[in-house]
């Protein structure tokens, strides 16, 4: 291999390395930061919702707790029911003003969808804001029995007759002496708990908050699913730990069956999973576009420095060559070719002095050449004893010109 | 799911599944060699039968509830100020007839009347028809419906429907349930387990991919409609699942209600200890001892 590659690749390689260690160990190194931090912002997304939610729950409950302790229901709300008499002008005033002041401005608050007084002994709606579902009896639900001892939530369930998902907060309302009066209702709007579950997403484009029941069901809508709300099962790793009753954070594939880095939670008192995700595309992509940056400028270096390395290398060949040229051209007997270079460095001393190495051969080469000369001058056969060399055997008479050359040169025989 | 189940299954779902007699399977050579034939231990049956039955002396119990919640409901045409049963009195209702599913009809319009305190001689029953054309056309007031069969055929007709569901006034009833006998459930008790924890696995496996279920479905309904059936397994499936229990759940204060309601229409022959009519000890031990 010639020494131009071997200097290139060398180069090269000195170039490189550390780029590549320090490059990796950059690109580790912000992947464990980008990680960390999605993980810590799904994790205080989810502490976030789950506070969100139990306020949006417990405001819920406290504006029907403070309905129901109103003096207006303590003292007067036992004769109206008492008088519940549809066919009474009376009653069909008081039943009107009860749903118009005391209940529907709940509803408009935009908490609750409805809001219903149950009669205490058979759970017949007497009085509703939708009043379509007065009259029916919901002596079998759990938020009745249990909300005629105490301020009761019932978690999400699927009503048939209203075809949807229903949450439902009840809470007894008395008289000033503790006897039960009825069963004061609220219907939690579910598509508040939606938007809840969506809202706060920023500009990510995957980041999905959702709700699951305790039966693997959707309760909320996810982004990416419409519908599914008590329809659809997922069965994710991240929903798996959360029944188990795991809090904690994973990568895995979510219901569309797509890499997501996911925070779960369980939460006990509404038995139910709260689930953080987002895409690894999206939460990576820094790390995605860094590792092309990264990758990128090594390139752009390594071609740069493949490119200087050759230049480089090309300082020190290309003297070379010419010096290898040089002795070519010399050694074909051409003594007036020159090689040496100005240049300070070795290899430019190194051509001068091989100038001088040539100036002194040909010098002595010139010394022969005369010699030579005068030898055929004075018809030496080539027989004759070295150059230089008279011998004193075959001085004898000399040639008019020889003599002539003898005394010019101080040679005697 | 069979293959889970072992042979037992194999051989119940064809009988459960096609009621074939023992004389079919045993001609059409069902019996894989080693499999013992067991006489149709299984049926599918409304808890008011299995109620009437067992008062009866049949030796029947419940061991699941499939539909949790009743699929019968009744409807009237929006705007004909039809919204609950206590408007039934002077309309036409058409829940008259013979066949199970007019059995069915009529046992919650009588158990409705019962319970509003209505009076039924008010109430003009005439003939259930099962293409609702008397309906349609306005000379019957009131139709009962299954809501995966009745109601979404009228809705595809695009009719605007309001929706009274006996469950709204306090009539509570399991639909279909998977009934066994006394004799089964005491000697087959492993592969009753086994029967059932496929069965309910099934229903599992249908509510968490309905789609799926719908395809498989098309391989054997009649009416090969993706649309039709996939709104089927819609209206179908919040009754298999209702959010509150596992698939499968019964619950003691239902079957009391159920009870009273029965025994309250005088249907019974004689009064029973209800907790004799169904079972939950194979549901236990599928959802391993959980209520839920």
């Amino acid at each position: 291999v010639k020494l131009a590659p071997k200097l290139t690749l060398l180069f090269l390689m000195i170039a490189i390395t550390p780029l590549v260690i320090v490059g990796v160990g950059n690109y580790e190194n912000s992947k464990r930061t980008i990680v960390r931090q999605t993980i810590n912002h799904l994790i205080s997304t989810s502490i976030l919702k789950e506070a969100v939610l139990n306020r949006w729950i417990e405001d819920g409950k406290k504006d029907l707790q403070l309905l129901a302790d109103r003096p207006y229901f303590k003292d007067s709300f036992a004769g109206i029911v008492q008088a519940h008499d549809s066919t009474d002008r009376r009653h069909l005033s008081a039943h009107q003003e009860i749903v118009e002041d005391r209940l529907a401005p709940l509803v408009k608050a935009g908490v609750f969808r409805e809001i219903f007084i149950l009669r205490p002994g058979d759970g017949q709606v007497l009085i509703s804001t939708d009043s379509s579902q007065e009259s029916k009896y919901q002596e079998s639900q759990p938020y009745f029995v249990e909300g005629k001892k105490d301020t009761y939530i019932q978690n999400v369930t699927y009503s048939q007759s209203l075809e949807q998902t229903v949450m439902t907060i009840a809470t007894p309302v008395r008289d000033r002496q503790g006897k039960l009066l009825s069963v004061l209702c609220g219907r939690l709007d579910l598509g508040e708990l939606t938007k809840i579950m969506e809202q706060g997403r920023g500009h990510n484009q995957t980041e999905d908050t959702y709700l699951v029941n305790k039966f693997n069901f959707f309760v909320t809508e996810p982004r990416f699913g419409k519908n599914f709300a008590l329809k659809k099962t997922v069965h994710t790793e991240g929903v798996n730990a959360a029944l188990r009753g795991i809090d904690g954070t994973g990568f895995y594939l979510d219901y569309r069956g797509v890499p997501v880095i996911g925070a779960y939670r369980w939460l006990p008192k509404r038995e139910l999973c709260l689930i953080t995700e987002m895409d690894q595309s999206e939460a990576l992509a820094p790390i995605v576009r860094m590792g092309w940056m990264v990758v990128g400028t090594a390139l752009a270096i390594a071609i740069a420095a493949a490119g200087m390395a050759f230049l480089s290398a090309r300082t020190v060949t290309r003297p070379v060559k010419r010096l290898v040229e040089g002795t070519k051209e010399i050694g074909r007997g051409n003594l007036d070719h020159q090689v040496g270079t100005s240049a300070g460095d070795e290899i430019g001393e190194l051509s001068r002095a091989f100038d001088r190495m040539t100036l002194d051969l040909k010098t002595t080469t010139v010394s022969r050449d005369e010699l030579g000369r005068e030898k055929n001058i004075l018809g030496f056969s080539h027989k004759q004893p070295p150059r230089g060399v008279l011998p004193f055997q075959q001085a004898g008479p000399f040639h008019p010109l020889e003599q002539e050359f003898r005394a010019g040169h101080g040679v005697f025989g | 799911l069979v293959e889970q189940a072992g042979p037992i299954a194999f051989l119940l779902t064809d009988v459960v599944g096609s009621g074939y007699t023992d004389d079919v399977i045993a001609q059409r050579g069902m019996l894989d060699h080693g499999v013992q034939f067991i006489q149709k231990p299984f049926t599918v049956q409304a808890p008011e039968d299995v109620l009437i039955g067992r008062s009866r002396g049949a030796p029947l119990q419940a061991i699941a509830a499939i539909y949790r919640r009743s699929a019968v409901v009744f409807l009237a045409m929006a705007g004909s100020h039809i919204t609950r049963p206590q408007d039934f009195p002077g309309k036409s209702v058409a829940s008259g007839g013979e066949g199970g599913a007019v059995k069915d009809f009529e046992f919650q319009l009588h158990a409705l009347v019962r319970k509003l305190g209505l009076d039924l001689f008010k109430i003009r029953v005439v003939p259930y028809d099962s293409k609702y054309t008397a309906f349609i056309k306005g000379e019957a007031d009131v139709t009962p419906a299954f809501s995966m069969a009745g109601l979404l055929f009228l809705r595809r007709q695009g009719l605007k429907l309001d929706l009274i569901w006996p469950s709204d006034y306090g009539i509570h009833f399991y639909s279909d349930a998977l009934v066994a006998t006394d004799q089964t459930i005491r000697e087959q008790s492993v592969p009753v387990t086994r029967f059932l924890r496929v069965s309910l696995k099934g229903w599992q496996d249908a509510v968490q991919d309905y789609e799926g279920a719908v395809a498989i479905t098309l391989e054997y309904a009649r009416l090969k409609d993706p649309q039709l059936q996939t709104a089927i397994m819609e209206g179908l499936l919040p009754l298999v699942h209702t959010g509150e229990d596992h698939v499968g759940w019964m619950r003691a204060d239902a079957w009391q209600g159920m009870y009273d309601i029965v025994y309250g229409q005088k249907i019974l022959s004689a009064p029973l200890e209800v907790n004799r009519a169904y079972t939950i000890r194979f549901l236990e031990d599928v959802y391993g001892g959980g209520t839920k």
